[in-house]
């Protein structure tokens, strides 16, 4: 096969340069390599890319090995082509032509390089990335972002979400316009929030207290006025019973009236913290009394719970008078009481709780009471022939009627068996229930009144009571002693509380020796010393005690506080 | 920035923002200790509110550097003195919000700031430590040659490299064109922080190159001469990619630094509205 082998070269200006070259061969080869007809100069090409091959009276091109040809577009590995058909081998387009008449080749096939070689150096550059710049990051957009998610989400919404709420709002009142309920019920709809979220709940800089805890996300419940403090009337619109910590007529500077409630309770500080148990805040004030009240109060001055004075109590001269004969040590007698009637010397061991029980509060002791407690070794018996007859613990004059009254019916009803030397009329002794003639019931009665004096002035009556009261003897009249009054039980520490409930893991004799007393004027309670062997002050190792550990700051036996705005 | 501040903006006359952050943190740190709010420590005290204005005005003047850095030429003493500051104070700042907030953190606004501030401040120590440590590699692993002639230098090779090929193997003169083509000089941060990638087709056809097999004394001679050319190349771009790693980290944590800071600076003015909104 003869052809013209036209290479056409675009120049600069776009003109198309022609140049042909003879070339013969059969078949013609093209490619990379060096013993190729047609010589593709670049180095995409393989060293044998296609072939040109007369067969079957046409002219036919075929890839080599793993090369492709295009044909028409067409990628093929071989095809035939007729005059005028371009068709592709590697970077090159190809157009196979007829030949001039006048020559003798059998046609003119062109080549032109149309996929030429990129600029090395530019092309490098630009793959690559030298910089972070080159690669069209910006920190702008994602600054620009961060502040506008922040600036919707913590600080125009929350806005919205106010004023939506306002809307809505009166103030919060006790049964007022807008009850607590209506505030939960109100939160739990979600009202005024424009996402399914509140995010005014993000504005809280720490948790509510338990006691606020219902109010939840309506923020405007207590925070009505924006950039104003909460004020006293919002906290007062439902806390309208706050007491004075003093009397405002006589210490008119420490009147809660002026203070804003917020300025010692302070909310956002988790469950239970409203209440301020600082120390500082009191001794303020009591750190020195005199010269905070003008020397009007007779309170000692006090800092902190270790320099706690001694409790009212603790001074001798405040022993209290019982009317009692008692003693502790000698029925906590480790080897136990002899039980009365008991078999065998029988003991029974006593404890604090064999008399002494929490009342149902658990804050105090009740006060025990003979029939519960003492009379299972105090029998009141006092009359061998009446055993069934034990004289009531009642007021001294009940009881001795009592006995007159139990006399004067064995008198009557007859029966009674005298013991040795015992002078008894016949009467008495006589067949119960059988007739007495009218002197014989004079006889009688002088029998019972008799008995009945030497009962109420002998062993089982007066001794018997002076087991554990104090007498009043009459000059006058032996038979008309009384008992000592005995005071009512007096609670101690009026002025602060106390609560037996927490204390139960220490045993009683921790804070009370009992076991020492002999007397019934000993006054068991402990000093404060004995407190302070576990109770310190707020920077103490010891059990944590402020001053409100014990003592209310709004006493309720105060008039209630007028709370100014 | 300029990298050549990296040695001197932490010594800044003889540390002196260091010592005016250490000794305000010690002076805050006593005065914390000592004082008793007489409940849990927190920004609404007059201790606590002290200490937001303060930090908040920190917050402010370690932003304005942002600003102000633009307006300096870079490597003045001026910009220096800056530098140093907005390192030393941006560190005190974290310590001053925490006794500001006496260390209440919670999933609020409030604390939200606080994580804004100390990411800021942790992506800026990272900075530090770039500067401190690349600026030798960025000089160094370019030899004194500049980006654009190691480029030349290795588009020449590829021409070497493509001449030489053109008359050896199909194979080898594909691999040689795909080395040509298709190297590329980072791409994405991943690439770009990657100094040995596998799939570098330079790598590739010099691999290809040991194990490839020619005849005749003409093609083992240009095979030789391929050899040479890739080595050298492949050199170059370990010493060019060494250069934008660390060109890429001297940068690239500021990326997270500014970005965290207008966050830090936008939650700032949304905690003090929220705080006084509802005060």
């Amino acid at each position: 096969m003869k052809l013209i082998l036209r290479t056409l070269q675009r120049k600069t200006s776009g003109d198309l340069v022609a140049r042909d070259k003879a070339i013969t061969g059969e078949p013609i080869r093209l490619g990379r390599g060096a013993d190729v007809e047609v010589f593709l100069n670049d180095p995409r090409a393989l060293l044998h890319q296609a072939t040109l091959v007369e067969r079957d009276g046409g002219v036919y091109i075929d890839a080599a090995g793993q090369a492709t040809i295009k044909i028409d577009g067409h990628t093929v590995t071989s095809g035939r082509i007729k005059v005028g058909d371009k068709f592709e081998a590697g970077p090159y387009a190809l157009q196979l032509l007829a030949a001039p008449t006048d020559s003798d080749a059998d046609y003119i096939i062109t080549i032109e390089l149309i996929y030429p070689l990129e600029n090395v150096r530019d092309a490098l550059s630009e793959r690559s990335t030298l910089s972070v710049e080159d690669l069209g990051i910006r920190a702008k957009p994602w600054s620009i972002a961060i502040g506008v998610i922040i600036a919707v989400m913590f600080l125009a919404i929350p806005l919205v979400e106010h004023f939506n709420g306002e809307a809505n709002r009166v103030v919060l009142e006790v049964d007022g316009p807008r009850t607590v309920k209506e505030i939960r019920d109100a939160n739990q709809s979600g009202e005024g929030e424009i996402i399914p979220v509140s995010m005014r709940q993000f504005w809280q800089s720490g948790h509510l207290s338990s006691s606020h805890k219902i109010l939840g996300t309506d923020c405007s419940a207590c925070h009505q006025e924006p950039f104003q403090q909460v004020a006293n009337e919002t906290c007062s619109s439902c806390h309208a019973e706050a007491h004075e910590h003093v009397d405002p007529i006589k210490f008119p500077n420490a009147t809660i009236g002026d203070t804003a409630c917020q300025s010692c309770h302070k909310e956002h500080e988790g469950p239970e913290a409203l209440v301020l148990n600082s120390e500082e805040f009191c001794s303020d004030c009591h750190g020195n009394i005199a010269a905070t009240t003008d020397g009007q109060s007779e309170l000692k001055d006090i800092v902190s719970f270790e320099s706690h004075g001694a409790f009212d109590y603790e001074d001798p001269a405040n022993r209290p008078k019982t009317g009692l004969k008692f003693s502790h040590k000698q029925h906590l007698d480790k080897e136990g009481m002899k039980v009365p009637d008991g078999l065998m010397g029988e003991r029974r061991v006593l404890n604090c709780d064999s008399c002494h029980q929490a009342d149902v509060t658990g804050a105090v002791m009740a006060k025990p009471e003979f029939e519960a407690v003492c009379a299972d070794c105090h029998s009141l018996h006092f009359e061998p022939n009446a055993p069934e007859r034990t004289i009531p613990h009642a007021d001294v004059t009940v009881a001795k009627q009592y006995i007159r009254d139990a006399y004067a019916s064995i008198a009557l009803y007859g029966g009674f068996k005298a013991r040795d030397g015992e002078a008894a009329p016949k009467v008495v002794r006589r067949i119960p229930g059988s007739k007495t003639t009218a002197i014989q019931k004079q006889e009688a009665l002088a029998w019972a009144e008799s008995k009945a004096d030497e009962v109420i002035g002998g062993h089982f009556g007066k001794k018997l009571c002076g087991t554990c009261h104090e007498i009043v003897e009459d000059q006058n009249d032996p038979l008309n002693w009384t008992l000592v009054d005995i005071p009512d039980a007096e609670l101690y520490l009026q002025k602060g509380h106390f609560n037996h409930a927490p204390h139960t893991s220490s045993s009683c004799a921790e804070c009370h020796s009992a076991d020492q007393s002999e007397e019934a004027g000993d006054l068991l309670l402990p000093s404060v010393s004995v407190c302070k062997d576990c109770h310190g002050g707020d920077n103490d190792s010891l059990v944590p005690t402020t001053c409100t550990s014990c003592h209310e700051f709004h006493k309720e036996n105060q008039i209630k506080a007028e709370v100014k705005q | 920035m300029d990298i050549k501040l990296s040695e001197s903006f932490l010594a800044y006359k003889d540390y002196k923002y260091l010592k005016i952050s250490a000794v305000a943190l010690i002076i805050t740190l006593v005065a914390y200790l000592l004082h008793d709010p007489g409940r849990a420590p927190n920004g609404g005290t007059w201790f606590g509110y002290t200490l937001g204005t303060i930090s908040a005005g920190l917050v402010l003047f370690l932003g304005w550097f942002g600003i102000k850095k633009r307006q300096f030429m870079s490597g003045t003493d001026l910009l220096k003195g800056w530098l140093s500051a907005h390192v030393y104070l941006g560190v005190l700042v974290i310590f001053l919000s925490l006794f500001h907030a006496g260390f209440q953190l919670g999933l609020n606004l409030h604390s939200l700031l606080w994580t804004l501030l100390l990411l800021t401040v942790l992506s800026g120590i990272y900075g530090v430590f770039c500067y401190v440590r690349y600026p030798s590699i960025l000089t160094g692993s370019r030899q004194g040659l500049t980006r654009a002639e190691i480029l030349l230098e290795l588009s020449e090779l590829d021409l070497q490299a493509r001449d030489v090929a053109m008359g050896l193997g199909d194979e080898i003169n594909a691999a040689i064109l795909r080395a040509a083509e298709e190297t590329q000089i980072g791409g994405s941060i991943s690439k770009m922080l990657n100094v040995e990638p596998a799939d570098c087709p330079t790598m590739l056809a010099l691999a290809f190159l040991e194990g490839a097999q020619v005849s005749g004394e003409e093609q083992e001679a240009a095979l030789r001469k391929l050899r040479a050319v890739l080595i050298r190349k492949s050199e170059l771009l370990r010493r060019l990619r060494t250069y934008v790693r660390a060109a890429t980290l001297v940068r690239l944590w500021l990326y997270f630094h500014i970005p965290l800071s207008i966050g830090t600076l936008v939650a700032l003015v949304a905690h003090v509205f929220a705080v006084f909104f509802y005060w």
